[in-house]
């Protein structure tokens, strides 16, 4: 539990997310899990770092590509 | 802000106090199955990848922290049960106003009144040396904060704005 949360908040660190945003990441983490696109790190469907970071890229990019400009 | 004493918490108890009376409309578990309550307006996300959803005015994550579900005192849930034993439970205190949400020195837990007469007790393992900068539960307030308290004794009031890398957590 611990550890899935500290990855999140580590690739929120790597992406430049600001905290309100690293929320919205674990939203979107836990809807795209209730939509069949799970991980592969444990029974629960969790993601591993790389996942992980790869799901923050098409966060961003989405987010980015609707929104028009960097979100950053 | 370093917690030496009960009163060190008194300024966070002032910043929670508008939560009191707020309407808990979800409470659910997120990912990494920490515990996550919605609170108040409900209002849309920023992301238009969350379009179809509405996140409360007030959010609380109990980041990972243990705890259970009381009712007159006796323990009728907790963090170890499987998930989906979980669930029905969680459904017993949504749609409920909160009564109570007090952090208690010094074993920093913190408690979640309803006025079902359900509890939420958050329990830190202030003993857990590899995760002192994983808080012990953040809660994102109505006027755009985070606050949070760590098992290294210290609570921060800060701006959600910030980069999670610029967060102050020690």
């Amino acid at each position: 539990m611990k550890d899935d949360i500290k990855q999140v908040n580590e690739i929120g660190k790597k992406h430049n997310l600001n905290t309100r945003q690293r929320k919205e990441f674990g939203k979107f983490l836990e809807n795209e899990k209730k939509k069949g696109r799970i991980g592969t790190k444990n029974e629960r469907g969790d993601y591993t770092w790389h996942e992980l970071d790869q799901k923050a890229l098409e966060f961003l990019a989405k987010t980015k590509t609707v929104m028009g400009d960097d979100l950053n | 802000m370093n917690i030496k004493n009960n009163k060190d918490l008194d300024q966070l108890r002032e910043k929670i106090k508008p939560i009191l009376g707020q309407l808990c409309w979800e409470v659910r578990l997120t990912y990494g199955d920490e515990l996550c309550l919605e609170i108040g307006k409900k209002v849309g996300y920023d992301s238009p990848l969350l379009a179809d959803d509405l996140k409360g005015e007030w959010q609380f994550g109990s980041r990972g922290t243990d705890w259970q579900l009381l009712y007159n005192n006796s323990i009728i849930a907790n963090s170890n049960l499987d998930r989906e034993q979980i669930f029905p439970y969680l459904k017993l205190i949504e749609n409920t106003i909160i009564l109570e949400f007090e952090p208690n020195y010094p074993d920093l837990t913190l408690i979640i009144a309803f006025n079902n007469g359900y509890q939420l007790k958050f329990i830190p393992d202030l003993t857990d040396l590899e995760n002192q900068d994983v808080a012990c539960w953040e809660l994102f307030t109505a006027n755009n904060q985070l606050l949070e308290v760590y098992p290294n004794f210290t609570w921060f009031d800060q701006s959600s704005d910030l980069p999670v890398g610029d967060m102050i957590t020690v």
